[in-house]
């Protein structure tokens, strides 16, 4: 799919959403509401892929002045292991792993302006937006010990995934538009664990949030990436011989094109 | 051009791994080495994780040993009997090996065992061709021939003595499976070939003869790095076929250029070259070791 015909795919999508949602709110005229719509709602990882961008676009019906727009995207969720390192005789070695559960694989935040001014700490909490309200918890043999230092390990897990540009935060990357039309940047760089997304966009009025809306988002490997990664994984004996008959084709075949010459 | 590579993860410039495998590639063909041990922390240079950089480099050293060890098999240049040995004892090396490296990777320590392996190997392979190098510069301008290999005797008293017809020797099975099993664990556990410690041991310990030591080596080779590749990937899903592909083509182009290249070449300067260039590799992985890092954690997710 071509970046434009995404576009105007998404643009159609709002459009028929927006009349939806504006039929729903009859009743209620004032209640805010927000509608949204990615321009791609699969990024595939494919051999040439080094990061995808998407932008998503919504519209909050009943914004006023003072309003902000936060758009949450939350990767899917898996294991954490944590190692701090120390010195031994000179050397830097990993400790022990600490566990953690809880921890989004992928997080971005984008807001109209930085997060901490938009609402109390109490109600992005609640609804854990931002990287630092991820519900992580340690587990395993030592979680007591680890539980302990929870927030040394959560400030560590924020700064290792943004330096691999999993998690960001990105105050002032939405854009509001006329007409309570909205927009965000989304950058899904390599290293994205594939899965289900979702991206949330809230609508807050004077620290809470007056409106929700979630979209999906797939992230998918497509083709030589994706074929080779599910047979190594799900049938990795066959994955092995082939590999193996793979080597040995091209060694003694390179040899026998190089002999004639 | 970047290419994703779908084991590793990573993104990485498709003519810097081509490069790569033709650089190596050249070197292995101009001194008859595999090129394993250079080339693995070259890859975690790169950026590609350890454990995949080990485990793939397993396979490409199948399909740069294959053509090799054939052409010594039609020449006859392979005691059978003796590689099967090798071999046999190189299996339970490899078994061994990936357990140990599976755990490694479990508990988050093979990042640092495997530089840490590499340095000691690296400064001792570099620090004993640069030795060599030297000695054989030094007898060749006073004219004096090396000395002979002392016989070891504490081997010929070991039992399961055993006759080896291609090779002359009679001597006990058990120094070919020990050697072997040295080599296959190394095998799983760094991504080297162990042509480097294999063709020593045949000569000074097993006594062959050197018209078989290349070709049996390099049949042992074969077989032991291929029999790794199938566990590596079995058990720790860490062999990536598109990176061992692309490296697998630079160095088999390398390789045939190397070794045109090095017959015009005198040797002993060159051994002195690539025995820096191997120091060289084990002075920046220590230097990483040793360095205080920037972040003083290190996370990932287990499988």
């Amino acid at each position: 799919m071509t970046r434009r015909a995404g576009l105007l795919l998404a643009f159609a999508g709002l459009a028929h959403a927006a009349a939806a949602a504006a039929q729903d709110a009859e009743p209620a005229v004032d209640a805010p509401s927000i509608v949204t719509a990615l321009t791609e709602e699969e990024v595939r990882i494919s051999s040439n892929f080094t990061g995808a961008k998407i932008v998503l676009y919504g519209v909050a019906k009943g914004l006023e002045e003072g309003d902000d727009v936060v758009v949450v995207v939350r990767g899917p969720v898996r294991p954490l292991q944590v190692m701090r390192k120390s010195r031994t005789f000179g050397i830097w070695l990993n400790g022990r792993p600490a566990r953690f559960e809880g921890a989004p694989s992928y997080y971005a935040t984008a807001s109209t302006r930085p997060l901490d001014l938009i609402a109390p700490p109490n109600n992005l909490q609640r609804l854990s937006i931002g990287a630092d309200h991820a519900p992580l918890r340690a587990v395993g043999p030592r979680a007591a010990e680890f539980a302990a230092q929870i927030a040394e390990y959560r400030r560590a897990i924020v700064r290792v995934k943004e330096s691999g540009g999993l998690y960001r935060d990105e105050p002032g990357g939405v854009d509001i538009l006329e007409g309570g039309l909205f927009r965000a940047a989304v950058n899904v760089p390599p290293g994205s664990l594939t899965g289900r997304y979702t991206a949330d966009a809230y609508l807050f009025r004077d620290g809470s949030a007056l409106a929700h809306k979630s979209t999906e988002l797939r992230v998918v490997k497509v083709g030589v990436e994706r074929a080779i990664h599910s047979i190594a994984h799900d049938r990795p004996i066959l994955y092995g011989f082939a590999a193996v008959c793979f080597a040995v084709v091209m060694g003694w075949g390179a040899a026998q094109v190089f002999r004639r010459r | 051009m970047e290419i994703y590579l779908p084991i590793a993860e990573v993104s990485v410039n498709l003519l810097w791994l081509l490069l790569l495998g033709g650089g190596v590639g050249f070197l292995s063909g101009m001194f008859g080495v595999g090129g394993g041990f250079l080339m693995t922390p070259l890859l975690i240079f790169t950026g590609i994780p350890p454990a995949v950089a080990v485990s793939t480099e397993a396979n490409q050293i199948t399909a740069s040993s294959v053509s090799g060890a054939l052409a010594h098999l039609r020449r006859g240049g392979v005691d059978m009997k003796m590689g099967s040995l090798l071999v046999t004892g190189g299996v339970f090396g490899s078994v061994l090996g990936v357990q140990i490296f599976g755990a490694l990777k479990d508990s988050g320590q093979i990042d640092v065992f495997v530089s840490v392996a590499y340095v000691v190997f690296l400064s001792a392979i570099g620090g004993l061709m640069l030795m060599e190098s030297l000695r054989a510069m030094r007898q060749r301008d006073s004219g004096q021939a090396p000395p002979r290999p002392q016989r070891t005797r504490i081997l010929d008293a070991l039992p399961l003595k055993t006759k080896f017809p291609r090779s002359g020797l009679y001597e006990s099975a058990i120094p070919p499976v020990a050697i072997g099993f040295l080599v296959g664990l190394l095998a799983a556990l760094m991504g080297v070939g162990g042509g480097f410690i294999m063709v020593p041991a045949m000569i000074y310990i097993l006594r062959m003869p050197t018209n078989v030591v290349v070709g049996t080596s390099l049949f042992q080779i074969v077989f032991v790095t291929a029999f790794t590749t199938v566990l590596q990937a079995a058990q720790n899903q860490t062999v990536d076929v598109l990176l061992a592909a692309l490296l697998i083509v630079g160095g088999v182009i390398g390789a045939q250029l190397g070794a045109r290249f090095g017959q015009k070449i005198k040797g002993e300067q060159l051994r002195a070259g690539l025995a820096i260039l191997v120091l060289l590799v084990a002075a920046v992985l220590v230097f990483e070791l040793v360095r205080t890092p920037g972040e003083m954690f290190t996370m990932m997710s287990p499988t």
